[in-house]
């Protein structure tokens, strides 16, 4: 008789563990869970926090930027500049250095008044599979120094991320 | 008989203990998923949008005599409409056609809505553009006043962007 109570009691026992364990595997899988897509969402706020730098950074380069009248001018770039840029076809030493600004992206700077032909890729680094991107668009003035004149024009940083949504 | 009862008294601890765990649990659940991530680019165009493309637009560049400003422009459509523009009879056509332009190859293409106001008691017409994606959610304004100086009133525009 004895004998037979001890042994409920071990079975109680046993299925008050199966169940804790039970609950304890569901509460960790629903933890991760959620803590995965809040390090997405994390990683997500980080690659935008890294394209709003990159556009202040293209503002303000000097190599970049322009200035009339000796004076930087703000949101605004020369066109002069951005051609030599492009010609210099960022070689190892300054692809490293511009890889450090703006990472996984592509650069375009796009003139839309008075004319809409001229369109500047100053930088472009993608990944080498399809990735999720997306897009920042900033207007801007390009200035042209031979006849002094500021076009209408916008610039659009595409950011690469391979954070899988 | 006192054995049930007790059984019973423990069986309504536990439920009150895992009513309570649901409970927080779903709190919690609830908070998680009405949290929404936070959209720092799309939050910074929208800011940055109304007040740059004001500013780019006005410093730029007509093809109107003198290739003088849009700035310029409105103040000479404002005033005695006394420049000469290509391809339009006055300076205010001009400047209706460029900025409906402009906004067809910007804020059209990125899918932004606009609603965009210049007024003047001298223009022929009222400046209004408009797109159709849904003006009334105002993400950021942009008021601004071109000064006619020396006369007294000004220009005033105002654009206002959607998210």
């Amino acid at each position: 008789m004895k004998n037979k109570k001890a042994q409920i009691q071990i079975t109680e026992n046993i299925g008050i563990i199966v169940v804790i364990i039970f609950i304890l595997i569901f509460g960790f899988i629903f933890y991760s869970k959620v803590r995965e897509g809040s390090i997405k969402d994390k990683a997500r706020e980080y690659s935008e926090l890294e394209v709003v730098k990159a556009t202040q950074m293209i503002s303000n380069l000097p190599e970049l930027g322009c200035s009339r009248n000796t004076l930087a001018d703000m949101g605004c770039l020369d066109k002069f500049k951005l051609e030599a840029f492009i010609e210099l076809n960022l070689t190892k030493d300054y692809y490293d250095y511009y890889r450090s600004i703006f990472g996984k992206s592509t650069v375009i700077i796009k003139e839309v008044f008075p004319s809409n032909e001229t369109s500047y890729v100053i930088y472009n680094n993608t990944y080498d599979k399809d990735v999720n991107y997306n897009s920042l668009y900033i207007p801007i003035n390009l200035y042209n120094p031979v006849n002094n004149t500021l076009s209408f024009s916008y610039m659009q940083i595409i950011k690469y991320t391979n954070i899988i949504e | 008989m006192r054995n049930k009862k007790k059984a019973q008294v423990e069986i309504v601890g536990l439920l009150i203990i895992v009513i309570l765990v649901v409970i927080v649990v779903s709190l919690v659940m609830k908070f998680k998923v009405s949290e929404k991530p936070r959209q720092i680019q799309k939050d910074y165009m929208h800011d940055q949008m109304s007040t740059s493309f004001l500013l780019t637009l006005l410093r730029s560049n007509t093809q109107c005599s003198g290739e003088i400003t849009f700035e310029e422009a409105f103040q000479n459509c404002a005033n005695h409409q006394s420049i000469s523009c290509p391809d339009h009879s006055d300076v205010c056509d001009y400047l209706n056609e460029s900025i409906k332009g402009i906004l067809n190859q910007t804020l059209n293409v990125w899918e932004i809505g606009y609603k965009f106001m210049i007024g003047h008691h001298n223009f022929d017409y009222p400046f209004n553009f408009e797109n159709s994606f849904d003006p009334n959610l105002v993400a950021g304004t942009s008021p601004y006043q071109i000064s006619m100086w020396p006369q007294p009133s000004s220009i005033i525009m105002n654009l206002s962007i959607s998210r």
